[in-house]
């Protein structure tokens, strides 16, 4: 019994500074983060204390942190821009565990000194030094603290996850993959006494093969044809090393068929996670594109921005009032002329008489062809006619019409179609929706970006490699199985011959009835050995039998509610005594096409089912990095519900219970409130937008006291 | 269809004080260039144009005698839809009494006149649009003096019309 209380980070990873600290209860714990919210920079803290490794962020392998460089990685970007030289940094985690007796505490850490004011992400300069273990051991009772030695390291931290159940109390969501499809025939064997089938077999088999050599000899020395019972003899000793050899090839072909396969499951893994990247790239190239564009709609729209100033007349703002001004201005013009116009009909000539003709007759003439009087040039007539000419080539130009009436007449058109204020000012706001949409759009594409950069782990020549290795080892595993089918045939042909081969040499037996008991011994031991083999292999079909009810009985709860079938597992046991798990529907047939979420609640409910068995498993906590993700609200809650009944404590991150304004979505509320599941919750919060200023800032949430969201 | 007095005022080219031009059009008629530190307009009768108005708003004229000026783009070469804006900002200075007043233009009085003498009246009418944008282009210009960074921003030009319109 053993339950984690608290795991406290120094400057690890993004967990800047001393104080974040993860205090838990023995129930369930849920961290509840982002992408970059700390969720797998926890779960390596877990790592490093158990098994002194951390997964590297680049190669996603598990690492010992040794190498300086690895180190290096480990400690956090923002104290490393913020020391000085000559700083010292401590780096590492700290984890507290309770058993009935004693508080262990597990300190591992390193120290790192600044040694210039150069760049501090070179790794030059600084000085790092090695990774220190440090334990202790508190007797609850006497209250007294005693430094354990670290040769009692693992010994210690079985007592808090025990070595051969680690892999199933504490995982990442993919890793459950490998736990539950290669890994089941070593997990039921470790679990079970299975596996002491095979030495008795073996020991069978030891015996029987000495009686049957006793009984040879004797048969031999007993033969009424001593050649023919030598040659019989060397035929059998040859078919028997033949048939050793054979089997030796065979097991060893065996071997390489299981490890064929696991290396097909694994690629296959991969190549979904391939396909997934291949997806990822291209929503990635296509995100890419979207924001390049626009990008480049907002450079435009913030280069054009002043030609609305003329495109929608933001100019004209605050002038709208002249068009009635000049509109009354106009009028009176107008009333004006008419006025004239009217004097005009009255004491003068018609309009437009006399003509042009006369007209300029009348100035290259000097008189006043109407009246008769003269008009020298220059003088008040003269210049009366004058303008009576202009007028009327105006007014022929212009059908009728001024040059005044003509240019007021344009104003107007143009003036009476000046946009009111109201027009412009909407214009005005509608320009800078446009802009907040632009920007908003820019900001949520860049963050979708960045989430999908995040997941781009592997490149394209990584995924083409993959697609190559598994070829390669499906062709391997056709040849291999190909191989063992002639190893298998070979050796019946040549069991067949030993047998007949061995009766040969009876027959020449003239003793018959002094080897007789001899004989029957050898018989039973065959039918032992016979009897046996049957045995063991019913022991194993029925353990497949109560392992399959133990975790269809999970698998229901865990997918109870969904409208699709989920189907049932089926546990198989094939001739070599190895276990697979697989989905089948109602009538037997497989399920291998069903979507992700049924079969990792399948591969769940395997570790449960597994650890039920281990009969042990409520004294150790489960430790689980995003065990499920984007399951929809009936199976997240459904794994919610059923971890406690496999696990007294269990520590969960999750991704999927982060709501967009970084507060609890309405299912992670749902479930942290309830108060059946006595949950303790932590919300992470990524401070920083850059990697040297980020800071993981860790919120209590939620207590299981309270049974209340903080 | 265009009338002969506004085919007269088309071939203009308006002035601007030398200095104005010289130290404004870099900065804010991007026109040809491929990057811009101020928010700026196109062609530079665009910029004659936005000062027009903040001249004209802020009652902020500047006289043209004797003063070295310069000219640019007669508005022919505008673009039409810039000619009509003109257009409007002519008719707002023939709306204003105290304008009329000042360089005597009355459209019936314009009715006796000549050719000739119209175009003198014509032509003070476009001395005051003048005027009154140099006007706007010394508060533009003594702004931008005063804080440069001010009008880095795209929206700034923007911004300090809107204040003065708004006033």
């Amino acid at each position: 019994m053993a339950d984690i209380k608290y795991v406290k980070m120094y400057n690890f990873y993004n967990y800047f500074g001393d104080d974040n600290i993860y205090e838990f209860h023995n129930g369930m714990n849920v961290i509840i983060a982002d992408n970059n919210g700390g969720k797998s920079k926890l779960y390596n803290a877990f790592l490093l204390v158990i098994s002194n490794e951390v997964i590297d962020s680049d190669s996603r392998k598990k690492k010992s942190l040794v190498s300086k460089i690895d180190k290096f990685k480990v400690i956090s970007d923002r104290a490393k821009k913020e020391a000085e030289q000559n700083d010292v940094l401590i780096t590492g985690v700290e984890l507290a565990f309770e058993t009935e007796t004693y508080i262990f505490t597990f300190n591992k850490t390193f120290v790192s000194k600044k040694l210039n004011q150069k760049s501090p992400y070179n790794l030059e300069n600084w000085n790092i030094g090695d990774l220190k273990t440090n334990i202790k051991r508190k007797n609850k009772r006497s209250r007294t603290t005693q430094a354990i030695d670290i040769a009692d390291e693992q010994e210690k931290l079985d007592s808090l996850l025990p070595f051969q159940l680690r892999q199933y109390c504490m995982f990442q969501g993919e890793e459950v993959v490998n736990l539950v499809d290669s890994g089941l025939t070593n997990a039921i064997n470790k679990l079970t006494d299975l596996r002491k089938f095979r030495y008795f077999e073996n020991f069978l088999l030891d015996i029987y093969n000495k009686f049957d050599k006793k009984l040879r000899n004797e048969e031999k020395s007993s033969a009424t044809n001593q050649h023919e019972a030598n040659r019989l003899e060397n035929s059998i000793e040859h078919i028997e090393e033949n048939i050793k050899l054979a089997k030796f090839d065979l097991s060893e072909r065996n071997e390489q068929l299981i490890n064929v396969k696991e290396s097909i499951d694994k690629l296959s893994r991969l190549i979904n996670e391939a396909t997934k990247q291949s997806n990822v790239y291209k929503e990635y190239g296509k995100v890419s594109e979207r924001l390049s564009k626009i990008a480049s709609d907002i450079e435009d729209f913030e280069k054009n921005y002043n030609q609305s100033f003329f495109s929608n007349k933001w100019i004209l703002k605050g002038f709208s009032e002249y068009a009635k001004k000049f509109d009354l201005l106009r009028s009176e013009y107008e009333d004006d002329l008419a006025r004239q116009r009217i004097q005009e009909f009255k004491t003068l000539l018609p309009q437009d008489s006399p003509d042009i003709p006369s007209l300029k007759k009348m100035l290259e003439e000097e008189i006043c062809l109407v009246c008769g009087r003269k008009a020298p040039e220059n003088s008040e007539a003269y210049m009366h006619i004058s303008k009576l000419k202009d007028e009327h080539e105006m007014g022929k130009k212009s059908k009728r019409h001024s040059p005044i009436k003509l240019f007021c007449d344009s104003l107007y058109r143009e003036i009476s179609n000046i946009p009111l204020e109201k027009g412009i000012d909407e214009s005005i706001k509608m320009k800078a929706d446009k802009l907040k949409m632009l920007r908003k759009l820019n900001s949520e594409l860049s963050d979708e970006k960045n989430e999908l950069s995040n997941k781009l782990i592997t490149n394209k020549e990584e995924n083409e490699k993959i697609l190559n290795d598994y070829q390669t080892k499906v062709d391997q595993k056709g040849i291999l199985k190909k191989t063992i089918d002639n190893i298998e045939k070979n050796l019946a042909i040549m069991n067949a011959d030993l047998r007949s081969k061995k009766k040969q040499l009876s027959n020449l037996s003239k003793n018959d009835l002094a080897l007789k008991p001899l004989k029957n011994s050898v018989q039973i031991l065959e039918d032992l050995l016979e009897i046996f083999k049957k045995t063991r292999k019913r022991f194993y079909v029925e353990e497949a039998v109560k392992f399959e009810e133990s975790i269809n009985n999970i698998y229901k709860s865990l997918t109870m509610g969904n409208e699709t079938n989920p189907g049932n597992v089926k546990i198989s046991v094939d001739s070599t005594y190895n276990f697979s798990a697989n989905l089948i529907n109602s009538e037997g047939g497989s399920l291998s096409g069903q979507g992700a979420a049924f079969q990792r609640m399948k591969q769940l409910a395997i570790v449960m089912g597994l650890m039920n068995k281990s009969r042990r498993s409520a004294s150790f906590p489960l430790i689980a990095d995003a065990p499920i993700s984007e399951m929809g609200e009936i199976l997240t809650q459904n794994f919610f519900y059923n971890i406690p009944n496999v696990f007294i404590q269990s520590i969960i991150f999750i991704k999927d219970f982060y709501g967009v304004d970084g507060d609890l979505n309405v299912i992670g509320k749902n479930i942290i409130n309830n108060p059946s599941l006595n949950i303790r919750a932590f919300l992470n919060t990524a401070i920083g937008k850059e990697q040297h200023e980020r800071k993981t800032e860790i919120k209590l949430i939620h207590t299981e006291q309270n049974g209340e969201q903080l | 269809m265009n009338s002969e007095i506004w085919n007269r005022i088309k071939q203009k080219k308006f002035r601007v004080l030398a200095s104005y031009k010289e130290d404004m059009k870099d900065n804010f008629a991007n026109f040809g260039k491929r990057s811009q530190k101020y928010s700026s307009f196109g062609p530079f009768y665009e910029l004659y144009m936005y000062c027009f108005t903040i001249g004209f708003h802020s009652n902020k004229r500047v006289s043209l005698k004797s003063i070295k000026t310069d000219t640019f783009n007669s508005v022919f070469e505008w673009r039409n839809d810039h000619q009509i804006i003109l257009k409007n900002f002519v008719t707002i200075l023939i709306c204003k009494e105290d304008i009329r007043n000042e360089i005597g233009f009355d459209f019936f009085s314009l009715e006796k006149l000549n050719i000739n003498e119209i175009n003198k009246i014509i032509d003070r009418l476009t001395n005051v649009f003048e005027e009154f944008a140099n006007g706007g282009f010394e508060m533009l210009y003594n702004a931008y003096k005063k804080n440069p960074e001010a009008f880095y921003d795209f929206r700034s030009l923007f911004s300090f019309f809107n204040s003065i319109v708004k006033n």
